[in-house]
């Protein structure tokens, strides 16, 4: 995990790690891990995976990611010799549209898609999520006990989406089993797979709607993009349906992750539990604070297209790129005492929801939920104390730095007769 | 004092208008209105703070 001695770090060859973002290891200490690569090697050869460069300073990071044609997104399904192989490592078995393509073709889906997530398509849902948290806090709040992850921040993401998507409510747990299975186990194995092929069943279902939803008007994104244009073309139902799964997984799980590490670290510093509690003002710079210091999303991949440098090393076209974003939020050339969370830290340029074109088209939704998710537990349980020994973390961080659980005791309260919205 | 949104660095991260929604106004897509805007009177600091939030360095200020 760490830099290996043994290797010749001398002149000409890169710095080389044993990195690899599924393990244990890495679960366990990606901030000591992120903080050492980044004082003795920010960009560095890791021979895992079929080899890629680990980017780690907040400066190559966005290097990286705002040159999109150098380090390109595209993900070619159809050849796995072709090094593009899109943005995750080793590549997801499914085609994440418009997430793994590059402009020009990129910018017409993405304009398309940005007024469903604009800041005032997420105020509009603000009542849904505001009754969808009080609902849900109503159904534990007089036992005194409630999990945190299960109870809450899984079911408010989930049902936000569907509302978002325009998909049957009851529907959320059928979709978000086997995404949460995909980014919390490591790619590939057999959690992975059977979770895989769960969500391409879900994907054919949803392929089943879109033709009547081409015909009849309807709530949506669904039925927005059965009816959408792109370059004057409609979309495939296959675009359709990988245009809305990728939606819903951004949408479930990140924002939960969020929450969870939030809830986890306030209750390790009860006075700064007390100062969100009694300056709910602080919310908006804590929101951007806890987004950097737990980056959910920890890191995306990019493939070279041409020779280039990057923090002094030599990279060639069919270079796979790991971008640390979980690293360059701890940059101390960016940010001073990085590893402390002060929750009025400001400016703060954090790359949670990464940089440039790809930026996270969700996050207007993310900071909306997260807001109100934790602003009904600071109001309905504040002195809510975690089981520590029963809560239990993603098994891999890979993808999301999550927690599978999180159950909490808190003093009981009386319900507010709050029904689940429709 | 005039800030300058530069759209081809814009990624509609919405820190600018979070803070300074008097000087930031945003388009359909929610990303900043791209061009020179003047700063109506008393909104210098917000619109500093906004300039100072965005992470992808899309705004100049000038006086
Ligand atoms: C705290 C919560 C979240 C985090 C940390 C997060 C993180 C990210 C990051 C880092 C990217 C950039 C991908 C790249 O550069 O290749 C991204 C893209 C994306 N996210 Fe999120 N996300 C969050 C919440 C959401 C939500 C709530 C939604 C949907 C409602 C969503 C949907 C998407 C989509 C569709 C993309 C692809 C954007 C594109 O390539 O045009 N995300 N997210
Ligand atoms: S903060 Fe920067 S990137 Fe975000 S909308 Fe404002 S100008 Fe655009």
């Amino acid at each position: 995990m760490s830099v290996d001695p043994s290797v010749d770090t001398g002149a000409g060859a890169p710095p080389s790690i044993e990195f690899d973002h599924y393990s244990p290891q890495y679960r366990d200490n990606w901030q000591q891990i992120a903080d050492e690569n980044l004082a003795r090697c920010p960009v560095a050869r890791s021979g895992t995976y079929g080899g890629f460069w680990l980017v780690s300073d907040y400066a190559s990071v966005s290097r990286v990611i705002r040159d999109d044609a150098t380090f390109t997104s595209t993900h070619n399904m159809d050849d796995p010799s072709d090094p593009r192989q899109g943005i995750v490592i080793p590549p997801n078995p499914m085609l994440q549209v418009p997430m793994e393509f590059d402009p020009p073709l990129y910018n017409v889906y993405r304009r398309m898609l940005n007024p469903y997530f604009s800041p005032p398509a997420a105020r509009a849902l603000e009542p849904f999520v505001r009754q969808a948290v009080d609902a849900l806090l109503d159904k534990v709040c007089a036992t005194g006990r409630m999990d945190l992850v299960l109870d809450l921040g899984n079911p408010v993401p989930a049902l936000a989406t569907m509302k978002l998507v325009g998909l049957p409510l009851d529907d959320w747990e059928r979709f978000a089993e086997p995404m949460h299975g995909i980014v919390s186990h490591p790619a590939g194995g057999p959690e992975y797979l059977r979770c895989m092929n769960a969500l391409q069943e879900l994907g054919n279902a949803l392929g089943a709607l879109v033709p009547g939803l081409r015909e009849r008007e309807a709530d949506g994104l669904l039925s927005g993009l059965a009816k959408a244009t792109v370059n004057d073309q409609p979309l495939s139902d296959g675009e359709v349906v990988l245009i809305a799964l990728l939606v819903m997984q951004g949408g479930v799980d990140t924002t939960t992750a969020l929450l969870a590490n939030t809830l986890w670290w306030l209750e390790e510093h009860p006075e700064q539990r007390q100062r969100l509690i009694e300056e709910p003002a602080l919310l908006e710079h804590a929101t951007e604070e806890f987004l950097r210091i737990f980056t959910p999303v920890p890191a995306l991949a990019r493939t070279v297209t041409e020779d280039v440098v990057v923090g002094g090393q030599q990279m060639c076209a069919g270079d796979r790129v790991l971008m640390s974003f979980s690293a360059a939020n701890r940059d101390p050339e960016v940010f001073d005492d990085p590893a402390e969370a002060r929750l009025d830290r400001f400016p703060n340029p954090h790359a949670s929801f990464g940089l440039g074109i790809h930026r996270c088209i969700g996050s207007n939704f993310a900071r909306s939920w997260f807001q109100i998710m934790l602003r009904g537990v600071l109001d309905r349980m504040p002195d809510y104390a975690i089981d520590r020994d029963a809560t239990r973390r993603n098994e891999s961080i890979g993808i999301i730095n999550g927690f599978f659980n999180m159950p909490a005791t808190f003093t009981p309260s009386e319900p507010r007769g709050v029904p689940m919205p429709e | 004092m005039r800030v300058t949104v530069d759209r081809d660095r814009c990624s509609g991260h919405v820190r600018c208008a979070a803070l300074a929604p008097q000087v930031y106004r945003l388009d359909e897509e929610g990303y900043a209105a791209a061009g020179a805007h003047p700063v109506p009177p008393g909104q210098e600091r917000p619109a500093e703070r906004g300039a100072l939030a965005c992470p992808e360095g899309a705004i100049s200020v000038s006086r």
